[in-house]
């Protein structure tokens, strides 16, 4: 922890106390309230008084993150005084350190939820069905109806039951060394993503063109995976009209056969082991993808945005000048495709302090919480109303296009959500990085793989 | 000691028990305060060991997720295992594939080191020291530092092998031809130093005596080292033998932390990376517990049968005592 951190939580919970004092003289005057589960309707818990707990929050965050997202909790704090909410960050397995952590009956009481892994908990009966909160809270019920956006919140319901509430937004886009591109005079990648013009011909071009190779050695990358390659062909593969599940809310079959998904994940392992205008399995041992990029050494990568506040910092400090643009569209789409991916908050079913609990979720996911998130550049928002607001693109300064992220949630397509993916994705991540690291042709590992897959997914 | 063995008022119940548990609780209250001293390491060995073996054992009969309750469901863990899990296998002969690489050569490496710390050259102490420090170093630290040892484009391996004019373009950690080679190179780099104290210490204890006479017969240093020595630390050779299958059947970590996908491809999927994924990332204990108890079966029988053809070959060795 950083002094200066440390400081200002200092500082957080001298305020606390004096806020608590103003509330508690202030007692008399209010009727007390109750914490209120499925009752009055037009009840506004914000007023409420609810009593004092002290909450864990568990969320993944690098550094900058965790430094950002200390302001919504003080920002909460200013409302609630009373409720303490203690940061964790997770580890590099969040859903192991829960699983161990919950067994050991010390679960934290709020936590994030990531699209991915959610559904394997929510069947371990983690996380409290939100829906509750939501029918008793009329203010909150508005926020749902008018202002989420449908396709996160059905993301995270499950089950017919809404165990997470979403917070952010996490497309990926293509952000490129705006530099690179002046320097080689070549147009960079569209900010449209109905622009399909950007196609896969047009990317391979343009990233050609900025590979610089000496002595044998590549020293400048056209293109480097920042992601996660495996899921990054499957998004690519969306973008070519192609499916790799049948559905993507408790899917029933793979379809990772589809040979438009088998072409894309072809033409993205190409990029490194054929063309190679991306680091090869070889080239990429020595830095991470994201690494890369950051030094200087490609020109282009695919990433969300939670990179961006650590890219926004290099600028500021005169070592990175970036922007964002869409992905190409591949032969057999009509435009180019990101992943509707995003993380939300969820309450545990555990914890004596669901209500308390509730109202952290509910702000940082209503609108106040989201502005404080739109103001910081932290994550992209969820809610129609700050998204599209100022204090977002304000927020992003340091680019241009910001709007391809908020763009690209009418250009998404969802990932998979299933309790089985832990599974589902240790087989499918293996297979397809043979194909990734040249070892295999796609049309040869996928088929066996979709048995697989369909064999995961038929187990109780 | 001769007091214990008093035969008692004996009732109804056969003698044997009886006996058995009055001579212990005798003792007991004899020796109270030495059964005090071990206690607390007794109730750890029972809490942390005794009650996890049986434990994973019950639950290799059940489903369980940790969260919820766990399900008996008969050997049905064990008969998928066998029959409905490629990755068994293919784990399992990962594993072997590394036994089969590390053992002899981590047996060989730690006699030579042996026989090299049993040198009387100045500061021999430091070099003793120094090369038991890969076997104390922390696993992630050995996978870091062996992970640029290995680059295939920078690494200092094959810089190495370039400057001897060797093929110096292999992909120690990429290919999956060389993968678990380099794997077992680690193994043997981090292990060498542990046996070759174990083996120090037997040839401290080899009659200088013998060698002397040997050497009077005119027997050569070579012919003095296979016909006199090896014999002589033969059980500790044995020894050593034995912890070396049981700990190289159970690597883990080295592969873990140099990649825990166990890639590329399968190649390094060892036994102990599927149980860990089964437990942790599936969260399939009752699986994982069967696992387990498989790879117990297996040391076991591996054990015995060394020990059963070790002593013979080896009481050689005790002959001259």
């Amino acid at each position: 922890m950083t002094p200066r951190n440390y400081s200002r939580r200092s500082l957080l919970r001298v305020a606390g106390i004096a806020g608590g004092a103003v509330v508690a003289g202030s007692a008399s005057t209010r009727v007390l309230g109750r914490p209120l589960v499925g009752g009055n309707r037009g009840t506004i818990s914000a007023y409420q008084e609810l009593p004092e707990a002290e909450l864990t929050f568990y969320f993944g965050a690098n550094p900058v993150e965790a430094e950002t997202r200390q302001k919504v909790i003080d920002k909460f704090n200013e409302k609630f005084p009373q409720i303490k909410i203690n940061p964790v960050v997770a580890g590099p397995d969040p859903v192991q350190e829960l699983q161990t952590q919950f067994a050991g009956g010390s679960g934290p009481d709020i936590m994030m939820a990531w699209e991915l892994t959610y559904a394997g908990l929510a069947d371990r009966e983690i996380f409290a069905d939100l829906q509750t909160f939501i029918d008793g809270d009329a203010e909150y019920q508005d926020v749902v109806a008018n202002d989420h956006t449908p396709e996160l919140l059905d993301m995270f319901r499950y089950k017919d039951a809404q165990y997470v509430l979403p917070e952010q937004f996490t497309d990926v886009v293509l952000y490129y060394n705006k530099a690179h591109f002046e320097e080689a005079g070549i147009t960079p990648p569209p900010a449209d993503w109905t622009d399909s013009s950007w196609n896969w011909d047009k990317f391979l071009e343009t990233a050609t063109a900025l590979t610089k190779k000496s002595g044998g050695r590549v020293q400048q990358f056209g293109f480097v995976d920042a992601w996660w390659p495996s899921l990054s062909s499957m998004v690519i593969g969306t973008g070519n009209g192609g499916n790799w599940f049948d559905r993507y809310v408790n899917p029933t079959a793979a379809t990772v056969t589809d040979p438009k998904i088998m072409e894309a994940l072809q033409w993205y392992a190409d990029l490194m082991n054929v063309h190679n205008v991306a680091p090869n399995a070889e080239q990429s041992q020595t830095q991470g993808g994201i690494d890369v990029f950051l030094a200087g050494r490609a020109s282009m990568t695919l990433v969300g945005h939670w990179m961006y506040p650590a890219m926004a910092q290099l600028h500021a400090d005169g070592k990175l000048d970036f922007d964002i643009g869409v992905l190409p569209v591949g032969p057999g789409g009509t435009t180019a495709k990101t992943d509707l991916g995003g993380t939300g908050l969820s309450v545990s079913a555990k914890t004596s302090n669901q209500q308390q609990a509730w109202e952290f979720v509910k702000y940082s996911t209503g609108p106040e919480g989201q502005t404080v998130i739109a103001e910081s550049g932290l994550f992209v928002p969820v809610l129609k109303s700050v998204g599209q607001s100022d204090s977002f693109i304000n927020a992003h300064a340091d680019v241009e296009n910001a709007t391809v992220f908020t763009n690209g949630l009418q250009n998404a397509v969802q990932l998979p959500i299933s309790s089985k993916w832990a599974e589902l994705a240790a087989a499918w991540d293996r297979e397809t990085v043979k194909v990734l690291q040249g070892q295999a042709q796609a049309a040869d590992v996928y088929p066996p793989l979709e048995e697989e897959m369909n064999k995961i997914l038929a187990s109780e | 000691m001769m007091d214990m063995v008093e035969p008692g008022a004996i009732g109804a119940v056969p003698a044997q028990n009886i006996r058995k548990s009055s001579i212990l609780w005798r003792d007991v209250r004899k020796n109270w305060t030495s059964y005090l001293f071990i206690l607390p390491n007794l109730i750890g060995v029972l809490v942390f060991l005794a009650f996890p073996v049986l434990f994973a054992f019950y639950m290799s009969f059940t489903e369980w997720d940790v969260l919820t309750s766990p399900k008996f469901i008969g050997i049905a863990n064990y008969t998928k295992l066998f029959t409905d899990d490629n990755l068994f296998w293919t784990s399992l002969w990962n594993s072997t594939y590394y036994v089969l690489l590390t053992v002899p050569a981590s047996i060989l490496a730690g006699l030579g080191l042996a026989v090299a710390m049993n040198q009387a050259i100045r500061g021999i102490a430091f070099f003793r020291a120094a090369l038991y420090v890969p076997v104390l170093a922390s696993a992630v630290a050995v996978a870091a530092v062996w992970r640029w040892i290995l680059n295939s484009e920078y690494g200092v391996l094959n810089a190495i092998l370039e400057k001897l004019h060797l093929p110096s373009t292999i992909g120690w950690l990429t290919d999956p031809h060389y993968a678990m080679i380099s794997l077992a190179m680690m193994g043997v780099w981090k292990s060498a130093g542990y046996y070759a104290v174990i083996l120090f210490a037997a040839l401290q204890g080899v009659p200088k005596t013998l060698l002397e006479a040997a050497e009077l017969d005119g027997a050569g240093p070579w012919r003095r080292f296979i016909n006199i020595t090896v014999p002589m630390i033969a059980p500790a050779i044995l020894f050593v033998a034995v912890v070396a299958v049981i700990g190289s059947f159970q690597v883990f970590d080295q592969v873990f932390f140099i990649d825990r996908n166990g890639g590329p491809g399968t190649s390094t999927y060892v036994y102990n990376l599927h149980l860990y994924n089964n437990a942790f990332s599936f969260f399939r204990m009752g699986y994982a517990s069967a696992m387990a108890y498989i790879l117990f079966a297996i040391l076991f029988v591996i054990t015995y049968l060394q020990l059963r053809v070790g002593r013979e070959r080896a009481s050689g060795a005790y002959d001259y005592e």
